[in-house]
């Protein structure tokens, strides 16, 4: 996840400004904000162009939106939800993702590097297990998918992640559970790999 | 098991389960993988922006200013 370098006191001195209609302000809090918000909207299953694309009317949304901005929440909170509700309208406008990962997929699996270590193979296996990580996550079905990502990637709590994906906390339970499992089995490969060094 | 690893068990049923995956490989390993695969997906690392922050609030401002015009 990517963490803000303001603090929490700035940000809300930001807010404030943002508010009042200063756009410098609010500039700001699109570059504190834009890699996170284009991190999630990547994998809610958006691809780069989609995702930079939305990236902006999220944003542009917030902006319109300030005077509703309810401070009990994070504002990276509130723009996760702006986000997924956004993710969910271009993902409900075009067809199911066509590139598929088989759980075995020998190939990918070939392609990594053999040991796990530091440095820039280290590197070079995050980018890797980062690209397949976005294969199997395109697999998910979207709600499951949606879990996974606020809860396990993004880092939310189990709390703000219910209420960014909009259902009681029951409900997003159980698709956490349901999400992960399929994720597991989607990176069984991989995670057997790791287990082999 | 997904309660298990978030620590949101209560004492019984969590004592339930460990002693389940105690006797049970198959399950044990489900677990494992599991916690394994949690710990991989808090470190990693996020997909690279296309455009920078500052270079996306620039076009939030020009979509903005376009809107206001019209």
């Amino acid at each position: 996840m990517n963490q803000p370098t303001t603090d929490p006191a700035q940000e809300r001195a930001l807010i404030a400004r943002a508010r009042a209609g200063d756009e410098s302000a609010f500039a700001q809090l699109v570059t504190e904000h834009s890699a996170r918000v284009y991190g999630a909207l990547r994998r809610f299953g958006l691809n780069p162009q989609e995702a930079d694309e939305v990236a902006q009317e999220v944003f542009l949304r917030a902006w319109r939106g300030l005077a509703r901005f309810e401070e009990r929440s994070q504002f990276s909170t509130w723009l996760y939800r702006i986000a997924f509700n956004e993710a969910q309208r271009r993902l409900a406008r075009r067809p199911p993702p066509t590139v598929s990962s088989q759980p075995g997929d020998e190939d990918a699996i070939a392609a990594l590097p053999t040991a796990i270590g530091t440095g820039p193979q280290a590197r070079t296996l995050d980018r890797e297990f980062e690209q397949m990580l976005q294969r199997a996550l395109a697999e998910l079905p979207a709600d499951l998918r949606a879990a996974v990502v606020l809860r396990d990637l993004e880092g939310l709590s189990t709390d703000e992640a219910a209420a960014v994906a909009g259902v009681r906390q029951a409900a997003f339970k159980s698709r956490l559970h349901r999400g992960r499992m399929q994720l597991r089995a989607l990176l069984e490969p991989y995670l057997r790999l790791e287990q082999a060094n | 098991m997904s309660a298990y690893l978030d620590c949101d068990l209560r004492t019984q049923a969590r004592a339930r389960l460990e002693h389940h995956t105690a006797e049970c490989p198959e399950c044990r390993s489900v677990l494992d993988d599991l916690r394994h695969m949690l710990a991989l997906l808090q470190s990693a690392p996020a997909p690279e922006p296309v455009a920078d922050g500052p270079a996306i609030a620039t076009a939030v401002l020009r979509r903005l200013h376009e809107s206001a015009d019209h």
